[in-house]
């Protein structure tokens, strides 16, 4: 066909040259005499000249359509040849929207109906997984996630959506995007898909994090010194640390973290931070003596971009804090004073009486006076406590470590707690071995500890009950434990028991005196001894209060000391 | 007005007899209750001999003609604090081996640890028991006494 098209021209231009011949030839004619043309032309010359001019009349016609049928092959060549090229361009455009976008047809109620590669491969869904489902499950909560819902309400309207979406892929992994909802809708206006084009922005807003996270490091006053957890070289460090080292950053960079302090014991540094190395605790904390003052140092294990293993130490001037508390100790002090001092006129005014010394007293006024005692006892029980809390916060407890035996410190406990036993009608039975229990501990915080614990047994016993003190060796420990036959703890309340001013209403619903802060103490006086308190209870059978404190090898065994007076 | 039971004669003889024994106290206290308190609880209840003192320049004036075998000091007062009587005190002629005994209010352990290690037999804290107190004393200063030989 394609050849019969170039032809056909070429035999048309033929056809016309020998039109024009003839029409030459005619015009000749048409200026000669009759003799000329007798004496020139054969006989019926005449006749073949109006054929000829047929002839040359049909050729000018043929020349006529076949020119015509030139310039409308020309015409669809170029239109198919336009075709081609714009579907190759849309082509290329669905090729580039396709490698750059992440393309989804959903229904209009946003069923997907087709899903791009782009969408499979950040989604992580393959797309039978997502055809058929909706687009809900992409978001962590589709029915409160304000872009989903904006979404839908936008494209009901028959307007785009534009905005950026936090999504959630197949991993669980959050997505940030920028997505485009464009709403198609048939001939008669019906709304019937949405054509949705996505860009993944996570790198971008992640970079952004990071930068803002990077300017928030700069701006922080505390210093932040990241570096190599082997060779200890600085990789990072914030703006205030550079200012204490009076290093500039390329400085900074060349220096170690041993150049931070003068006298900066590296195999001590080594010691502190191996809990970290062996994954022991996630973070180690010191309080040192900087020559600018005293700092706190806390340091953490993490992994870099390439694997590496970088300590990121956290300094931060404590100052301040340290004022604060001298300033707070101060005042604990003057409190401690001034509520002792007429706490002991009260007592001592009350004990007086009761004992009789100065005086029978009738029963009734004995009575008034008990009650006036108990509550004095009370309240110094609280102001006793909360110094102690005051003290464990400022980090001011002492503790005097020394070998003892816990056999005779159990003892002890019972002789000083038996007056208050005996108030509750309530018995103490010992369970102690042979030989001397022996560990390493401050007998006057262990007695305090022994006494919060077997006067909550106490109180918590049924009159004539027994509390059980019990003894015994455990694997290289000597475990101590204080039994009671009471109404039980809950277990609920385990989360809350130790602690600051947690009373768990008892089973029984009868509430027993108390601070709240006991056990909280006993918690902190334990763990100063490497050992930690623990309960197990059984609701109307009893509880049992038991810690494990290390067995201490030495034999010589030490008589615990009376709490309250200090001997030189 | 409290009506005292005195001790009987018996045990203020008994009390005297022994050189060694603890009779004279010199107690020195700002607060006028605790005064009370002491002297009944050392008196009453303990059966010494006590001299009480509201501050420690009076306490110092009168500390000779007593001849004081243990002070029994408040550690914080105005002017002169506890601390400072008792070396007042042991500064003077025939008094240097006057030991003493603290009373504080204060919780620190630290505050206690140092007084005795600045010579204190003891420290006793306060809100202390009235009917124990004789007892406390007695038996700190009778171990004082066997520790000095």
């Amino acid at each position: 066909m394609r050849d019969l098209k170039t032809i056909l021209p070429a035999i048309a231009l033929c056809l016309a040259a020998i039109a024009a011949t003839f029409a030459f030839l005619n015009f000749r004619i048409y200026w000669m005499t009759d003799a000329e043309v007798h004496r020139h032309l054969p006989a019926g010359f005449l006749t073949h000249q109006v054929l000829y001019s047929v002839g040359a009349s049909l050729c000018l016609i043929a020349i006529s359509y076949s020119l015509s049928r030139i310039r409308n092959e020309q015409y669809e060549d170029l239109k198919h040849a336009a075709n081609d090229r714009h579907a190759r361009e849309l082509d290329f455009h669905q090729k580039a929207i396709n490698t750059h976008t992440i393309v989804s047809v959903m229904s209009p109620d946003c069923i997907f109906l087709e899903v791009n590669e782009n969408f499979v491969d950040v989604f992580g869904y393959s797309s039978k997984e997502l055809i058929g489902k909706s687009q809900a499950m992409l978001y962590s909560h589709r029915h409160l996630d304000p872009a989903f819902q904006a979404i839908n309400k936008t494209v009901a309207e028959g307007r785009v959506w534009s905005g950026e979406e936090k999504m959630r892929s197949k991993s669980g992994e959050i997505i940030y995007v920028h997505t485009t909802v464009i709403p198609q809708h048939n001939d008669s206006g019906q709304h019937v898909r949405n054509v949705t084009m996505r860009t993944d922005v996570t790198a971008a807003r992640k970079a952004e994090a990071d930068h803002f996270l990077t300017m928030m490091l700069e701006e922080l006053q505390d210093e932040v010194y990241i570096y190599d957890a082997e060779t200890l070289k600085i990789t990072y460090v914030n703006r205030s640390a550079q200012a204490r080292c009076g290093w500039t950053p390329s400085e900074a960079r060349k220096s170690r973290i041993t150049d931070t302090a003068p006298n900066f014991d590296e195999r001590m540094f080594r010691a502190h931070v191996a809990p970290l190395i062996a994954e022991k605790v996630p973070v180690v904390t010191i309080e040192a003596l900087h020559p600018k003052g005293p700092v706190e140092i806390a340091t953490r294990l993490m992994t870099g971009l390439d694997d590496k293993k970088l300590f990121v130490s956290v300094l931060r001037d404590i100052s301040w804090r340290k004022q604060v508390e001298k300033a707070k100790m101060e005042s604990v002090s003057v409190v401690s004073h001034e509520l002792r001092t007429p706490l002991t006129s009260i007592k001592g005014s009350l004990r007086l009486l009761q004992s009789g010394v100065l005086g029978e007293l009738n029963p009734k006024v004995k009575s008034i006076i008990d009650i006036a005692s108990r509550n004095s006892d009370r309240l110094l029980m609280v102001v006793n406590d909360i110094l102690d809390l005051e003290k464990i916060q400022a980090n001011k407890m002492d503790f005097e470590m020394e070998p003892l035996d816990l056999c005779s410190l159990v003892t002890e406990a019972v002789e000083i707690n038996q007056g208050f036993a005996d108030e509750h009608g309530v018995t103490f039975h010992t369970m102690l071995p042979e030989e001397p229990a022996m560990i390493r501990g401050d007998a006057d915080r262990l007695m305090q500890v022994m006494t919060n614990l077997m006067s909550n047994a106490v109180k918590f016993s049924p009159t004539d009950g027994i509390v059980t003190l019990t003894v015994r060796q455990n694997a290289g420990y000597w475990r101590v434990s204080i039994r009671d036959k009471g109404p039980g703890i809950p277990e609920k309340a385990r989360s809350t028991l130790f602690k600051s001013f947690a009373q768990t209403t008892p089973i029984d619903g009868r509430k027993r005196e108390g601070t709240g802060l006991g056990l909280v103490i006993v918690k902190t006086i334990l763990k100063f001894h490497s050992s930690v308190i623990d309960f197990r209870s059984e609701v109307g059978v009893g509880t049992e209060f038991f810690f494990d404190v290390p067995a201490h090898v030495e034999s010589a065994a030490k008589r615990p000391r009376l709490a309250m007076v200090k001997e030189s | 007005m409290l009506e005292v039971i005195p001790p009987t004669p018996e045990q203020s003889a008994s009390n005297k007899e022994q050189d060694m024994s603890l009779s004279r106290i010199l107690h020195v206290d700002d607060d006028e209750d605790i005064r009370t308190i002491v002297q009944l609880a050392l008196e009453v209840v303990g059966s010494f001999d006590v001299m009480q003192f509201s501050n420690g320049h009076e306490a110092v004036a009168a500390a000779q003609g007593f001849a004081p075998q243990l002070l029994l000091l408040d550690v914080m007062m105005p002017e002169m604090s506890g601390l400072d009587v008792w070396k007042s005190i042991i500064a003077m002629p025939g008094l240097s081996h006057v030991p003493a005994i603290f009373v504080t209010a204060k919780a620190e352990d630290e505050f206690s640890r140092g007084l005795v290690s600045d010579g204190a037999l003891a420290v006793i804290t306060k809100p202390f028991d009235p009917m124990t107190l004789a007892q406390d004393v007695n038996d700190i200063w009778e171990r004082a006494m066997r520790k000095a030989g």
